[in-house]
């Protein structure tokens, strides 16, 4: 499924969907997390991603500007990278380049990214679970987008299903256990948490039922 | 006898008489004034003929609407004819037919046109002649003279038409001709070896031999 909402993705399809018709050899660049291979896929769906040898078959290269060499014949070739190729072996191999623009150029689309991460999610993980991305993470675009969303779908919602994945995590942890260390570990999670929600240590202490200054002295020592 | 050489001649002749009637026309010459008006020719050869009996050559570029010739022959014997014979642009025909593949020339036009509009603030109006055959073409030579042409143009017309009764001959083989005309600022200089580009004024021209079939091998 291509999703494209902002007229930039719109574009890209119509010249994806064009290139894929008339076979026309292709070079995609672009930051990580853009979609290159998805887009790349889309405009040779049979292809075989990084073949050695010869094929009939159209073929799609990852990461071809670190290595932009082909040794061997190719009908149909579509390849993706970071960074812009030169002139010359533009030329020499493809009719065009498509630069894939990071999602904050096109922040239309986010939107619709989110919804089509969360259904996946649901369907793979199985979980019937509502959430709400109201600061979504396009620092690696939508790697991070789709990380965001996956985290937060497997993110405990009760105290007996974290305490179920702690207790998890220490049966199969092989190294050394130190207890202070861990128990500051689980207060310095707390406390900054805490910090979040209700901003002043007063607030943290009332609602923790915890005395004002062994707060504060337990958050200096823990550096929160 | 010679009327036969005169009749498969490449070059067009045309024969008129004292009244501007065409007295004998050769073939070329028949697809010739089936688009110009036979009074036109004829103005310019009374415009054009020599002073006394005889033949005058020029070598210069004469331009009846889109026909483009290097230079032309007019003469006669006596008071009653007058003869006139155009020479072809014959720098044309050197085209190379490599990397052939079956193409929509339509969706390859509309594929350039997305892409450059990608690139660049670009406004263009497309004016398709429905009737274009699918063809077999150089698509990535036409696609970087597409670019060539379009890069840096703030508009642009494209319109496509079969030019009926012209050919391209490459290699003794005769093909029909499909243009691609960009009407835009022509400043830059543009040339392929694989189509006859016109720089003409405001526009260019892209000559595309229409083929249909690799072995086509249409003399007729």
């Amino acid at each position: 499924m291509f999703i494209a909402k902002s007229n930039y993705l719109k574009k890209i399809k119509n010249i994806a969907t064009l290139a894929k018709n008339l076979k026309i050899n292709v070079y995609i660049w672009g930051d990580k997390g853009v979609g290159k291979t998805f887009l790349a896929k889309y405009i040779a769906p049979n292809a075989i991603i990084n073949p050695s040898t010869h094929t009939i078959n159209p073929i799609i290269i990852e990461d071809f500007d670190k290595q932009p060499i082909i040794n061997f014949n190719y009908s149909f070739l579509v390849a993706t990278g970071s960074k812009p190729l030169s002139k010359a072996i533009l030329k020499k191999y493809f009719n065009m380049d498509i630069e894939l623009k990071p999602l904050k150029e096109h922040k239309e689309d986010i939107e619709a990214f989110i919804n089509y991460f969360i259904n996946q999610a649901k369907n793979e993980l199985k979980i019937e679970k509502e959430i709400n991305i109201s600061n979504p993470d396009i620092s690696e675009n939508l790697n991070s987008l789709k990380r965001q969303i996956y985290n937060l779908l497997l993110t405990p919602t009760s105290k007996e299903e974290l305490f179920n994945r702690i207790n998890l995590f220490y049966e199969n942890f092989d190294k050394e256990i130190i207890y202070e260390e861990e128990i500051n570990n689980f207060e310095k999670a707390l406390f900054s948490a805490m910090k979040k929600k209700y901003k002043s240590k007063l607030q943290i202490a009332n609602h923790l039922k915890i005395n004002r200054v062994t707060l504060t002295k337990k958050m200096k020592a823990l550096n929160v | 006898m010679f009327e036969f050489w005169c009749e498969y001649d490449i070059n067009p002749l045309i024969i008129f008489n004292e009244k501007g009637h065409i007295k004998y026309c050769n073939q070329e010459a028949e697809i010739v004034l089936s688009y110009i008006n036979k009074k036109e020719i004829y103005e310019f050869v009374i415009k054009n003929a020599p002073k006394e009996k005889g033949i005058k050559t020029e070598f210069r570029d004469v331009k009846f609407h889109n026909f483009e010739f290097k230079g032309f022959s007019i003469g006669y014997e006596d008071d009653k004819n007058i003869g006139v014979r155009f020479f072809i642009n014959t720098n044309k025909h050197n085209i190379e037919l490599k990397e052939l593949e079956k193409i929509e020339l339509s969706m390859l036009i509309d594929f350039a046109i997305e892409y450059i509009t990608l690139k660049q603030k670009i406004n263009i109006i497309k004016n398709y002649d429905p009737s274009l055959p699918t063809l077999l073409i150089n698509k990535k030579a036409l696609l970087n003279t597409l670019f060539e042409i379009l890069e840096n143009q703030k508009e642009a017309i494209i319109s496509t038409k079969i030019e009926i009764g012209e050919y391209i001959k490459i290699k003794n083989k005769k093909y029909p001709v499909i243009d691609i005309i960009i009407k835009t600022d022509s400043k830059k200089e543009i040339t392929s070896p694989y189509f006859e580009v016109l720089n003409n004024k405001n526009e260019y021209i892209i000559k595309i031999p229409l083929i249909k079939e690799i072995d086509e091998n249409n003399n007729t």
